[in-house]
């Protein structure tokens, strides 16, 4: 159920701001899968849901889907450009996500979105909530999406 | 609300606060005021995120050396890798900072709340803060190093 709402607000996304095909895959088991990335965006959730929702990125994917969303050429996006990308499609994401959960009755309040970009990002939190996590696909490459919670 | 350089010095407050308390290690501050994060390396950043009222984050990054020393005196064990353990310590922390900005912010406790912390960990790595915010970085000694407190508000009020 959680993960169908995910995907239907990365679909929304990736149509009406991104401009690209996406296709999204079955849940992952969170402990055959370790999510190094060079380019993330994190949002906290809190209310009747405390969590946050992690977008995990390949360097290329971000630069496309950042080229896409800002209608430049594949080479054009500053590093700076790729950041904000990241973080406003992480936060639109997550608005999404709200949205369905608002339409079953429960209400959630998002943070600021995070945005980091590296060499070997590694992602932690602490043990005990739940996680999905969730494969998705472009022509330019797969990027994960995670979520992590406990119900109040 | 309290102005910038009265939050800060309540942050000040509460990081040593918590160091003491519940880390069992002294520290100090080395610099109230800094401007920006810069390039953080081989380090882990545990953060929390603030909804509600104000809408933010609140951030604690720390070179591995120092998160290893910190996690040890935290769980009373000797931690020597960059594992699970260090994530939760470092993760737990930024709560801790969290609950005490929550209370920072707003007298009541209740219109402020608080996300799960997470850790973000990596050979070098630059974190953005949004637009329209307000950020606070204050730089602290610790005996085997030094030690970032993050924290960003947005200014708007939604």
């Amino acid at each position: 159920m959680l993960d169908s709402y995910i995907k239907s607000a990365v679909a929304e996304v990736f149509e009406s701001m991104i401009f690209m095909e996406i296709d999204s895959g079955d849940v992952l088991d969170v402990t055959q899968v370790e999510l190094v990335s060079d380019v993330m965006s994190m949002i906290g959730l809190a209310g009747d849901m405390k969590g946050f929702i992690a977008l995990y990125f390949p360097e290329r994917v971000a630069r496309t889907v950042t080229a896409g969303m800002l209608g430049m050429e594949i080479d054009e996006p500053a590093l700076d450009d790729i950041k904000d990308a990241i973080g406003e499609i992480g936060n639109m994401i997550a608005g999404g996500f709200k949205s369905c959960l608002i339409s079953e009755g429960k209400n959630i309040l998002l943070s600021t979105p995070t945005t980091v970009a590296g060499t070997s990002l590694k992602a932690g939190g602490v043990s005990g909530a739940t996680s999905i996590v969730i494969p998705f696909s472009t022509q330019a490459g797969a990027f994960h999406i995670a979520l992590k919670y406990i119900r109040e | 609300m309290s102005t910038i350089s009265e939050i800060s010095a309540k942050l000040v407050d509460s990081t040593v606060e918590i160091f003491t308390g519940m880390v069992m290690m002294d520290i100090s501050v080395k610099n109230e005021k800094l401007s920006q994060l810069g390039k953080l390396r081989k380090s882990i950043t545990g953060m929390v995120g603030l909804a509600g009222l104000y809408k933010g984050v609140v951030a604690i990054h720390v070179p591995e050396k120092l998160a290893l020393a910190i996690t040890s005196s935290f769980l009373g064990m000797d931690v020597d890798e960059m594992n699970e353990d260090v994530q939760d310590a470092i993760g737990e922390i930024a709560n801790m900072l969290g609950g005490n900005v929550k209370a920072i912010l707003s007298d009541s406790g209740k219109d402020i709340q608080l996300s799960l912390p997470s850790t973000i960990s990596g050979d070098e790595y630059e974190m953005s803060s949004g637009h329209d915010v307000e950020r606070i970085i204050i730089e602290f000694d610790a005996p085997e190093g030094t030690f970032l407190v993050d924290l960003e508000m947005e200014t708007s009020t939604t």
